[in-house]
């Protein structure tokens, strides 16, 4: 019996691989809706675009490419049908090249659902290298126009007639609510150079799973007010604004996928103990 | 005497503006290649300078660099048009254009660096050379189709639209994904094999895992769901106990890591700005 809980700490990744594979696909393929309990996190990010002006602009950080488009993909599908339903206008401004166009393909597929027209309701300011994100932040929080210069099309964002929106959003004065979604570490730029302006402005982060624990001490001092926490935060604001998607069709995989793990935590250190009280083989006893 | 001059140096970014407005059509694109060829005369230029002559323009430009940031934020200011600011504040326009030029050389000489290495591979057919040719392939494909959809005459046009997406949608977007989904087969057996109950420390590890892993799936949830959901049993919930750990652990963790970094940076950057900095990429030729 020992022996056999011995093997349990050695089983071939390839069993594990194969298992994880299988559990994921068939979880995947089942049409099962799994309740949910939003986070605080997750409730705060909602209560914070429920609260923002609709005279006032909202800045989407479109920080992601397409390697997280599970986790930040999911994400902009909720946040974008709440801020659309609730027509706020916004500006889409990108560090990640593919950020930009992944964010433009989500709002271009729900715009004709919430009458949303692009120069009028919203602009895309395109991409911006990462290596001058904070002088571009910098800039940006005081000229929009002066620093972004043109929108995706190349048309100038002092052109007010192509592009409406432009007429009303010069600075972050203009602006009452941020919402960055990367897993990467851009938020650390919004936070320092675009969130404090004018006495602070509320920030909504969708981080990846994995890059969420180091942005919890931003809810705590309060530049941040929400945070939808990778494929689990997308699941819960799909819920919160009443628009199940993607996120929620993967939650019984995410929740298979965690329990696998975990399971597989436990046999191997069913194994661990069990090879410890194994009695050892001692020296002198070899032949 | 001193209004003057300061009422000078903020028409400096007005005039900027007056001398090299932007164009577009054929004058923008003479504009742009005027601007690559300058930059490639410049740095053949500045290759012919002796490393000591490179080395202080390097220190000049970082140290000017860095004082611009340094001054327009020290320097008090005052409301204009509702904004604070002061004489230097209406330069960041400019140096912002400036920094993500620079940053864009950044793209060249990554394409410059992967192309030499995979041209070798490909040019010697050494081990994995096809892997080199696929990335050429894929190089040229997706610039090619990048600025040939991107120009106004063909944007509209399907067949230019659906091969784009194809070729970004059906297959970036896809390699990209199954990249990073891999990731999760081998946390699995990561987790499997680290996590191991060797002693106090290991364990504590592990307990935290544990309940943090459960708190963020329904089916960890669910395990303490007929717990109430408020008074002293809800804390016994596992999402109570994941937010409590995230919140009130990591949180306080990561911050004093922070911190830590924060001074260490700050010292990195000082060092840097007043190329105080040595070894290589500093004071060494790599």
């Amino acid at each position: 019996m020992l022996a056999f809980f011995g093997r349990l700490q050695s089983i071939d990744r390839r069993v594990i691989y194969l298992v994880m594979f299988v559990a994921a696909a068939i979880s995947l393929i089942v049409p099962v809706t799994l309740p949910v309990i939003p986070s605080n996190q997750a409730l705060n990010a909602f209560e914070a675009i429920e609260k923002a002006p609709t005279d006032k602009y909202a800045l989407i950080g479109a920080d992601w490419s397409n390697s997280t488009r599970a986790e930040n993909g999911a994400q902009t599908y909720a946040l974008m049908h709440h801020l659309m339903r609730r027509h706020i206008k916004f500006a889409i401004v990108g560090f990640d090249v593919q950020g930009p166009p992944n964010v433009e393909q989500i709002v271009k597929e729900l715009a004709p659902k919430y009458g949303y027209e692009y120069g009028r309701d919203w602009v895309d300011w395109g991409f911006h290298p990462y290596n001058a994100i904070k002088a571009t932040l910098k800039a940006m929080v005081r000229d929009m126009p002066g620093s972004m210069k043109h929108d995706i099309n190349n048309t100038d964002l002092t052109d007010t007639v192509k592009l409406p929106i432009m007429a009303g959003l010069k600075n972050m004065d203009q602006v009452g609510l941020i919402v960055e979604i990367t897993p990467a570490d851009t938020y650390e730029s919004w936070v320092a150079f675009v969130q404090g302006y004018g006495g602070g402005k509320p920030m909504v982060h969708a981080p990846t799973a994995v890059m969420a624990p180091e942005a919890y001490q931003f809810l705590d001092s309060g530049q941040m007010v929400g945070m939808l926490t990778g494929l689990k935060g997308a699941i819960e604001y799909e819920g919160m604004v009443k628009q199940p998607g993607r996120a929620t069709k993967q939650a019984l995989a995410l929740s298979v996928a965690h329990v696998l793990i975990l399971l597989l935590i436990v046999l191997g250190n069913l194994g661990y103990i069990a090879q410890k009280r194994k009695p050892q083989t001692r020296l002198e006893d070899q032949p | 005497m001193i209004k003057a001059i300061g009422d000078w140096f903020n028409g400096i970014p007005e005039w900027l503006h007056r001398m090299f407005p932007a164009h577009t059509g054929a004058v923008g694109w003479a504009f742009i290649l005027g601007s690559v060829l300058l930059c490639i005369v410049l740095f053949f230029l500045a290759q012919q300078l002796r490393p000591a002559g490179r080395k202080a323009i390097i220190v000049t430009v970082t140290f000017l660099s860095g004082l611009f940031y340094v001054l327009e934020f020290y320097v008090p200011a005052k409301i204009v048009n509702g904004q604070e600011e002061n004489f230097l504040t209406p330069f960041l326009p400019v140096v912002s254009d400036l920094a993500q030029i620079v940053a864009a050389f950044a793209l060249g000489l990554g394409i410059y660096s992967l192309v030499t290495l995979h041209g070798k591979k490909v040019a010697k057919g050494s081990q994995g050379w096809f892997y080199s040719l696929v990335f050429f392939i894929s190089l040229i494909a997706m610039t090619f189709m990048g600025i040939w959809n991107w120009l106004p005459v063909h944007k509209d046009i399907k067949v230019n639209n659906n091969i784009h997406d194809i070729l970004y949608l059906g297959g970036l977007n896809g390699l990209e994904g199954t990249m990073f989904s891999v990731i999760a087969f081998y946390i699995a057996s990561a987790a499997y094999r680290a996590f191991r109950i060797r002693n106090a420390e290991a364990s504590l590890l592990m307990g935290a895992a544990f309940i943090v892993m459960m708190g963020q799936v329904y089916a960890g949830q669910w395990l303490t769901h007929w717990l109430p959901t408020e008074g002293l049993l809800a804390n016994a919930r596992v999402e109570t106990m994941s937010d409590w750990l995230l919140t009130r652990v990591n949180a306080p963790a990561v911050r004093a890591i922070g911190f830590g970094l924060g001074v260490g940076l700050l010292a990195t950057a000082l060092r840097i700005w007043l190329s105080l900095e040595r070894g290589s990429y500093f004071d060494r030729e790599v």
